[in-house]
C-alpha cells in the first residue's frame, strides 16, 4: 500500500483510538509472553493483520500477517523469532503514531 | 440498536433504497473490529452517506429486515456468524443491496467462494481507504442503482449529483440534512411521507434524534423554500406525515 503522510495517518485515526489500542496490545502481549498461553496472542495478531496496514503502519501489518498465517497454519511460534519482533514493531508504530497526532 | 418494524407505511412512492442510492446512500457496516468499523463509518459519512454500524451478524439481519440499504459492507470474521453465511442468508431473504465483503482471507479460493455466496465485491484487509471509497462508489453506480439525478417540481429543481437546489434557476443553498430531506420529499411528491421514513433517511442508528428534530428540519426547509419563492410547499398532516405539493403563485 502507498506510504501515508503524517497528516493522512492522523486523518485515519483522528481520536487516536487505534494508537491507544496498540499501547494496550503491547502490554497484553508482553504479559502473555510471561504467563502464557501464547495462543491467546492469536486474536490480537489477527486483528492487527487486518487493520495495521489500513491505518498506515505497513511494517507492523506485514509482521502481523506473517504471524497470523503461522498461527492459522499451526506452525510453531517462538517468542524470540516471532513475538519479540512483533512487540518491537508495535513500539515503532506507537512512536510513529504519536508523532502524527 | 434501534430497530423498527418492516415496511414503510404509505409506501406508494419509490422505496427507501431508491431514495438513498441517488446521492447520499444509507449504508450498513457489519464489522466487529471497532477501529475498522469507526474508520469505515467516518469515511462513508464524509462521502455524505448515512451509516448504521453493527458488530454481529444477527443484528445485521434484523437491520436489513427493517431498512432498505443501498449498500452493505460486511466483514467475514464476525463473532456470532460466519460472514459468508450472513451473505447467503441476506440473499435467501431477497435482500438486494450490493454487498462489499471485507476479509483477511487472502486466498483466491476464498474470494471466489465469497463472490459465489452472493457478495458483489471483495476487499482484502488490510485495505487502502482510497480503494474502499472507489469500490463503494462503483457499487453504488451499478445500473440497478442508477437513478434520475435531476428532479423537479414546479419551479424547484434538485441536482442530486451537484447536491444543489435551484429555484427559478437560482441557487438555494441548503445544509446537507435539509437537502436530503427535500430530495426525499421531491421523490415522494404528492405522497405522504411518514416521520419515521424521514428519520431513517436522515439519521443513522447512532445519531441522537430529539423528539422535534424532524419538525425543526421541516420548519427550516419550509422557510427556506418560501423565502426563495419556490412554488412548492410542505404540507403537514398531523399524525400522518408530510407531503410536498405545488402551490399557486401569489
Amino acid at each position: 500500500m502507498p506510504a501515508l503522510t503524517r497528516e493522512e495517518r492522523h486523518l485515519l485515526d483522528p481520536d487516536g483510538s487505534f494508537l491507544l489500542r496498540l499501547v494496550e496490545d503491547r502490554q497484553t502481549i508482553s504479559k502473555l509472553i510471561e504467563i502464557g498461553p501464547l495462543a491467546e496472542i492469536a486474536p490480537i495478531v489477527h486483528r492487527l493483520a487486518g487493520a495495521a496496514g489500513t491505518f498506515g503502519f505497513d511494517e507492523l501489518g506485514e509482521i502481523s500477517i506473517t504471524l497470523d498465517e503461522a498461527f492459522v497454519a499451526g506452525t510453531p511460534v517462538s517468542v524470540a523469532g516471532h513475538i519479540q519482533p512483533l512487540i518491537a514493531a508495535i513500539a515503532r508504530a506507537i512512536r510513529i503514531g504519536r508523532k502524527s497526532g | 440498536m434501534k430497530l423498527e418494524l418492516n415496511g414503510a407505511p404509505g409506501n406508494t412512492g419509490p422505496n427507501h433504497a431508491d431514495v438513498a442510492a441517488a446521492s447520499q446512500a444509507r449504508v450498513l457496516v457489519v464489522e466487529d473490529d471497532a477501529d475498522i468499523a469507526g474508520l469505515l463509518a467516518r469515511e462513508l459519512r464524509a462521502l455524505g452517506h448515512t451509516v448504521d454500524s453493527v458488530t454481529l451478524g444477527g443484528d445485521a439481519l434484523m437491520a436489513a429486515r427493517s431498512t432498505d440499504y443501498a449498500l452493505m459492507v460486511v466483514d467475514l470474521g464476525l463473532p456470532d456468524l460466519d460472514g459468508l453465511e450472513l451473505v447467503r442468508e441476506m440473499r435467501r431473504r431477497a435482500v438486494e443491496a450490493p454487498i462489499l465483503v471485507l476479509t483477511a482471507r487472502r486466498r483466491v479460493e476464498d474470494r471466489v467462494i465469497g463472490l459465489s455466496s452472493g457478495a458483489d465485491d471483495y476487499l482484502v484487509k488490510p485495505f487502502a481507504v482510497a480503494e474502499m471509497r472507489a469500490r463503494v462508489a462503483a457499487l453504488l453506480r451499478r445500473p440497478s442503482r442508477l437513478r434520475c439525478s435531476r428532479l423537479a417540481i414546479a419551479n424547484l429543481v434538485l441536482d442530486c449529483e451537484a447536491l444543489e437546489a435551484l429555484v427559478d434557476g437560482g441557487s438555494l443553498p441548503l445544509p446537507r440534512k435539509q437537502f436530503q430531506l427535500l430530495e426525499l420529499l421531491v421523490r415522494r411528491r404528492n405522497h405522504m411521507t411518514p416521520k419515521r421514513m424521514i428519520e431513517e433517511a436522515l439519521y443513522g442508528f447512532d445519531d441522537e434524534v430529539s423528539a422535534n428534530s424532524i419538525e425543526a428540519q421541516i420548519s427550516k426547509l419550509r422557510r427556506a423554500l418560501g423565502s426563495a419563492g419556490a412554488l412548492a410547499t410542505i404540507e403537514t398532516r398531523r399524525g400522518i406525515g408530510y407531503r410536498l405539493i405545488e402551490r399557486a403563485a401569489n
